[in-house]
């Protein structure tokens, strides 16, 4: 595996790669050479397995500044040291963070693979590209998306034709024509700030450079642009139209011909080509006036004919007014009318009293700004004829004109141009509406098929509506009648009932095409839903405004919006607990959609209660009055949420009977069968479904639910078909990722919900993905969201109508099962402590008993933990990074060996990447808590490899300095630094994090008071948000034993209270056994 | 001898004629305290001259005889009024530095600071001619070879037709002497190059020289926003990834395209209208946003 790195230097595209397998085994180097660089033969064969040949790479080298760290080795005080792996690398090898290491900047070389300018852009845009789907050969390194983001502005400078041809003198004195972007202006200026402010170190620091931003920036838009703009030049025989000159002599041949063809060279004289340097610095310059002269601007006004309603205004007398702004208050406006006319003392106060000198001057700033922009609009010249000019009078034609073409141009210029409020809006253009009627109910298939009595359901997304078309000019309806009678006008802009609407001659014609071929009639909905979003519907260039429904369609489309639309479900009599409000209308809107045979997606966030939503659902079904007997449910879950998914089942519903389908002696064949027949819900993994994906396909399930469902990944894998293929009635997909931004999981989420809805993944990338991720296409964004909005219900805890159902504090418990490997080191432990403890007595006695307790408190955590596999080599045994360093002996490639990084390996660290994934997903920030250094530096490694963020580490052995830098870190709150771990002891008192809106008790700590006292840190004033709280505790064992006592408060759970755990070493063996030993649940193992 | 005389009959007078508005030379007192610029040739001018041809050209310098004296590039064109009726024509011809002397002086005043910044206030450091010596260069910045013959420095010639140098000659390097001392710079002149060209030259190729290239587009505003970098040094534990600005810039709406915008803004072209610029450039825009959609489109 190769982690790649890009440079540029020299018009040159550096590419290297740092080598995982390398980075492992090799020892420390002190040659200026990176000792884990992947040669460049590896490095072409991984790109060009994916990317293919790639023909014009050459190998190269480039000398970087890399950050290098120095260990004391050993008691000598030898210290070593060596090139620090990228953040990247260091991820995925395990590497904790060392915050406390001594870094120093370092010559380094690296063998590149080196690219020019032409080939680079597009392997950037190439690897961009591919992100989605990584290849097994390479990962990128983090700072290449901002190589990314850079290739893409160039790219668009070109697109959106924002390049200019400048000249350039070369360091040799030598002139060159050059392409390149046009950044001045404020938008391009703005997005060049960013990439500016945001460049990486390693992509500037080129040793022997001063490691500035810009001429490493400038050099590559520069190159890139220009090679796109002559390639393509070059292409066409642009160079033909200079024919016929002398380039050697005449300068502006010379000039085009370093513009057009290969050869970017000024071949004229010196001097001249000074001239030509000196002429296009003039020229260019005034693209730039705007923002270099200061003072006031120019603006226009377009101000509308006094008319009638009823008149159409097609022969009306517009007036375009000039004035003065000051651009910096830009609401105070000296009007033209009033500079030129002479104060004469009649006028009263107000704007007028502007004393005659000033006058004057403005009124000269007015015309030179009126000269500056006839340029742009050579009309206004004749309005300069006037010795006092303060307007313009167009007809209709040409102030549409005016507004459509010369104003974003004037605009762009530093003009000001205020246009009637009803311009550009889109309800002032002719568009078209979709009606659907549809009845209050949904035909059902029991209606459509006779006799399937059982749960009749709605047909989905094949049910029939009826439909038809209705054009709009604006917001009034309009009939094929009056839109001929308006195309006979042939006018751009036409008053229709006292409003003035943009009405292209061109989308007239449509719109009478449009509505001839489209009389209505009937269609299935999905086809009605894609049509109504403009995807697979007209044909022509009708915008479709949207879509107007009756009956059954029409509380579809509003959704939870509106309250009047469905009937809100009350809570079902058999649950047992309280549903608020807002999961009240989620059970409401899941029961809709379910009964019109149609699949959901809920995502809300993370805390707000999916999983209660859905087991109401289940009851409410159950609930109708002489109802028929429900089918099964089947839930598909991670192995590591199982166990919670039963507590809460038991919890809220226990009338419904829960199959656990899981486990090496799970039924199968006709055995499985007729147990399903006998269970309200059946439970089990994602993994058992591929496995078990026969017998799971014998049944008809009433439903299939996928909890976690950002599983199912796109491209489909075994797991997506065999989740597929089951044979259900409904689907429903719960979530807590904002699945909405993240299309390639919506698209695999929603063609689960609703097959087809979203056409084929291939059809989809094209049609939404890839506009909406690289051209940021803002409308296809909307048009898709609107389009999922039916079937998506994603509320944030920040959302008004749930902030205050919500109180300020959330505690929930996850009951998380061991994995086979736990359990088998649990039994071990207890069978050997209950067996010593038999035979001996005193402090010996409650030695072994605290050693033991220690001891499954690890294996709950993670069996690396308890088995001391934490780090590399030459720290085995010892703390990973001791505070007095000299003792420490830290390996140059200090890593922790791979297996004691696998989430699976401990339900508990499975569910916190899980867990911690939606966190980060949704952009909130976490505290994670834990008793034990060490499963600290475990947990920080771990999540740096699953999740790809850098968590904060504070544990006893951090600095006071150094705390403060991570509270302070943290609590900017800026995203970069979304989880932070503490040790329970260091980090539970005093410290203020209320950036943190999740506080996660990785493992317990007997005294609730200690934990609160932990939660505080978030939970305080200043915490703005509701803050959940989630107590990891292992099912079955002596954590969920405890866990119990203290929630029953049991005469027990006073001695555990504030005693720390030396009250264990008290009970008898009896006792000891009974709080110990592992209750199987049978939701043990791995998946 | 008849009393008569013929008016019309051509004499020449005592005294040269009258010219109004003619170049005085200003000293009263001969011609000391003339700066270093201005006295060696001056001197080298009076040392070739008779005494008689001193003294008439010093009394033509001080009553304003110089009609005109037009610098050129390395030639001075000068008319000085005599006794004739009309003035005399006068052409003094200076030794031009070679281009490749030019280049290396130019290379040698960009070195340091001081030169570009006197001679932009219109002074000449004295170490000037230090530096062109230095050089190796045969032609010294001030002229001291003045004379009549093929390769003297400068080569002054005389409608009058007399033994160089003559009155008038003397008369208008008095003249040029006290131009000299008032506009040092213009010695650059007189070795082939103008001054502004000079100023230009040093400017470009101390550009060259600080930032890699001279170019005729704008440096954009962000690019001086020094707020915006932060020290490499200060970095090392955040190295590798991009800054927080990124995700801003992702999240940035892009604006609609407007067709030409920048053409449309930019108007005529730097060629004077000589090729059909605006036209050819539009076809570029386009082929070229046709290109770069497809670049964007091809994945």
């Amino acid at each position: 595996m190769l982690v790649v790195h890009a440079n540029w230097s020299d018009e040159t595209l550096h590419l290297w790669a740092e080598s995982l397998s390398c980075a492992v085994t090799l020892e420390s180097v002190t040659a200026p050479m990176h000792p884990f660089v992947a040669s460049p033969r590896d490095l072409r064969g991984a790109l060009e397995s994916v990317f293919g040949s790639l023909d014009g790479a050459m190998d190269g080298h480039l000398d970087l500044l890399l950050p290098h760290f120095h260990a004391t080795l050993d008691r000598l005080d030898s210290t070593r040291s060596s090139t620090l792996p990228s953040s990247r690398l260091a991820g995925l090898m395990g590497r904790p963070t060392l915050d406390e290491e001594s870094l120093t900047l370092e010559p380094t070389r690296v063998a590149t693979l080196a690219l020019a300018p032409g080939a680079a852009l597009q392997l950037l845009l190439a690897m961009r590209a591919c992100e989605e789907s990584p290849a097994d050969e390479f990962v990128v390194a983090h700072s290449m998306h901002w190589w990314f983001a850079l290739a893409q502005f160039a790219l668009d400078s070109v697109i959106d034709q924002r390049v200019i041809p400048t000249v350039l003198q070369r360091r040799d004195g030598t002139f060159a024509g050059q392409w390149r972007p046009w950044l001045n202006d404020p938008d391009a200026n703005t997005q060049l700030a960013d990439l500016l402010a945001s460049m990486p170190a390693a992509a500037r620091a080129i040793d022997g450079s001063d490691g500035q931003p810009w001429p490493i920036v400038d050099s590559f838009l520069g190159a890139t642009v220009d090679s796109i703009v002559r390639s393509t030049l070059v292409g066409e025989n642009f160079d033909e139209s200079i024919e016929g000159f002398d380039t050697s002599v005449d300068a502006h041949a010379a000039w085009l011909s370093g513009l057009l063809s290969a050869n970017d060279s000024i071949t004229v004289a010196r001097r001249t080509s000074f001239d030509v340097l000196r002429d296009t610095r003039g020229w260019l310059s005034v693209l730039d006036e705007a923002r270099v002269t200061t003072g006031m601007r120019l603006r226009f006004e377009v101000r509308e004919p006094d008319l009638d309603a009823a008149e159409d205004g097609i022969d009306a007398q517009w007036h375009v007014g000039f004035g003065l702004v000051d651009p910096d208050a830009p609401d105070t406006v000296f009007d033209a009318q009033m500079l030129f006319d002479r104060p004469t003392g009649k006028r009263k106060g107000g704007a007028a009293s502007i004393a005659g000198g000033r006058n004057d001057e403005l009124a000269e700033m007015l015309l030179k700004e009126l000269a500056r922009a006839s340029r742009i609009w050579p009309q206004l010249d004749e309005a300069l004829e006037d010795e006092a000019p303060s307007g313009i009078d167009l007809d209709t034609r040409q102030v549409y004109q005016f507004m459509r073409d010369l104003r974003p141009i004037l605009l762009e210029a530093g003009f000001f141009v205020e246009v009637p409020e009803w311009w550009g809006e889109s309800a002032s253009r002719i568009n078209a509406n979709l009606l659907i009627d549809s009845p209050d109910a949904p035909p059902t298939s029991a209606e459509s098929d006779g006799n399937r009595g059982a749960g009749s359901l709605g047909l989905g997304l094949q049910s029939l509506v009826g439909y038809r078309w209705q054009v709009a000019l604006g917001t009034q309806n309009v009939s094929i009648e009056m839109l001929e009678k308006l195309s006979q006008k042939g006018s751009p802009l036409v008053r229709v009932g006292g409003r003035w609407v943009d009405l292209r001659p061109e989308d007239i014609e449509s719109a009478l095409k449009f509505l001839r071929s489209h009389p209505g009639g009937t269609m299935t909905l999905v086809e009605a839903m894609r049509m109504a979003h403009g995807i697979d519907g007209p044909p022509e260039a009708l915008p479709v405004s949207g879509v107007q429904a009756t009956g059954w369609v029409k509380q579809l489309l509003s959704g939870t919006d509106s309250s009047e639309a469905f009937q809100m479900a009350g809570p079902p009599a058999t649950f047992q607990g309280t549903l608020r409000p807002y999961q009240l209308s989620g059970l409401s809107w899941l029961a809709f959609l379910d009964r019109l045979g149609l699949g959901a997606c809920l995502a809300d966030d993370m805390g707000l209660g999916k999983t209660i939503q859905l087991i109401a659902l289940l009851q409410h079904e159950r609930t109708k009055i002489g109802a028929a007997k429900i089918g099964p449910s089947l839930l598909v879950t991670p192995m590591s949420v199982m166990g919670n998914w039963k507590r809460e089942l038991a919890r809220f519903a226990p009338e419904l009977t829960v199959m656990i389908h899981h486990g090496l002696d799970r039924a199968a064949g006709e055995r499985f069968a007729s147990l399903v027949s006998d269970h309200d819900v059946v439970l089990t993994t994602y993994s058992i479904v591929v496995r078990d994906k026969e017998v799971l396909q014998s049944i008809q399930w009433r439903r299939v639910v996928l909890d976690e469902a950002q599983y199912i990944k796109n491209p489909p894998t075994k797991q997506t078909v065999a989740i597929r293929s089951l044979n259900t009635q409904s689907r429903i997909a719960l979530t807590g990722t904002p699945v909405e931004n993240r299309l390639a999981e919506l698209w695999s989420i929603l063609e689960f919900c609703c097959p087809g809805y979203l056409g084929t993944n291939q059809d989809f990338r094209r049609r939404f993905a890839g506009p909406i991720e690289r051209n940021r296409d803002r409308k296809t964004a909307d048009r898709l969201r609107a389009l999922v909005r039916p079937f998506i219900l994603r509320r944030l805890k920040t959302d008004p109508k749930v902030i205050n159902d919500l109180p300020p504090l959330i505690e929930s418990r996850q009951h998380i099962a061991l994995t086979d490997e736990q359990v088998k080191l649990y039994d071990e432990v207890v069978a050997e402590m209950l067996n010593k403890v038999d035979h001996s007595d005193g402090i010996r006695r409650r030695g072994l008993v605290l050693s033991a307790l220690v001891k499954l408190k690890q294996i709950c955590n993670h069996p690396a933990h308890y088995l001391g596999e934490a780090i590399g080599t030459a720290t085995r045994g010892t703390e990973l990074v001791d505070d007095s360093e000299s003792d420490s002996a830290v390996s140059p490639l200090l890593s922790i060996q791979q297996s004691s990084l696998t989430p699976s390996r401990s339900g508990k660290t499975q569910r916190l990447i899980e867990m911690l994934g939606e966190v980060v997903a949704a952009g909130d920030c976490a505290l994670v808590f834990t008793q034990y250094r060490q499963m600290g530096h475990l947990l920080d490694a771990m999540i740096r490899q699953s999740l790809d963020v850098e968590p904060l580490f504070l544990h006893g052995g951090t600095s006071q300095q150094k705390r403060d830098a991570l509270v302070e870190r943290f609590q900017k709150g800026d995203g970069t630094t979304p989880i932070f771990i503490l040790s329970l002891k260091a980090g539970g008192v005093g410290l203020n994090l209320t950036a943190a809106n999740h506080v996660f008790h990785f493992d317990r700590w007997w005294n609730p008071a200690v934990e609160n006292q932990a939660t505080d840190r978030a939970f305080r004033i200043g915490q703005t948000r509701t803050v959940n709280v989630h107590k990891y505790i292992c099912t079955g064992s002596l954590e969920e034993r405890i866990d119990q006592m203290i929630e029953q408060k049991t005469e027990l759970a006073t001695h555990v209270i504030g005693a720390g755990d030396a009250w264990l070493t008290e009970l008898s063996t009896n006792q000891l056994r009974d709080l110990i030993t592992l209750r199987k649940t049978g939701l043990e193992g791995s998946e | 001898m008849t009393q008569w005389q013929e008016p019309n009959t051509p004499r020449p007078p005592e005294n040269p004629r009258r010219v109004i508005g003619g170049y005085k030379f200003k000293r009263k007192q001969g011609i000391e305290d003339l700066p270093w610029t201005a006295e060696p040739l001056l001197r080298a001018v009076l040392e070739a001259a008779d005494a008689e041809t001193r003294e008439e050209g010093y009394s033509y310098a001080l009553s304003g005889q110089t009609v005109t004296m037009l610098p050129f590039d390395a030639r001075i064109a000068a008319s000085v009024q005599g006794r004739s009726s009309r003035p005399y024509q006068l052409e003094i011809t200076f030794t031009p530095w070679t281009p490749e002397e030019w280049d290396k002086i130019i290379a040698a005043l960009c070195g340091e600071a001081i030169f570009a910044a006197r001679f932009l206030i219109g002074e000449m450091p004295a170490s000037t001619a230090t530096v062109v010596a230095d050089l190796g260069i045969r032609t010294p910045l001030v002229p001291i070879k003045p004379g009549a013959k093929g390769n003297c420095d400068p080569l002054m010639k005389c409608s009058c037709g007399a033994t160089q140098p003559c009155k008038h000659v003397v008369a208008m390097m008095h003249i040029l002497a006290e131009r000299l001392e008032e506009e040092p710079l213009l010695l650059l002149q007189l070795r082939g190059m103008p001054v502004a060209r000079v100023l230009e030259r040093i400017h470009e190729k101390r550009t060259l020289a600080t930032r890699g290239a001279n170019q005729a587009h704008p440096t954009p505003q962000a690019a001086n926003d020094h707020a915006l970098v932060t020290p490499l040094e200060t970095m090392l534990h955040d190295f590798w990834r991009p800054g927080r600005r990124l995700h801003d810039l992702e999240s940035r709406p892009v604006p609609t395209h407007t067709p030409h915008a920048l053409l449309r803004r930019l108007g005529a072209s730097p060629l004077g209208g000589r090729f059909p610029l605006v036209g050819l450039l539009a076809t570029i825009y386009d082929i070229a946003r046709e290109r770069g959609t497809a670049l964007r489109d091809r994945v």
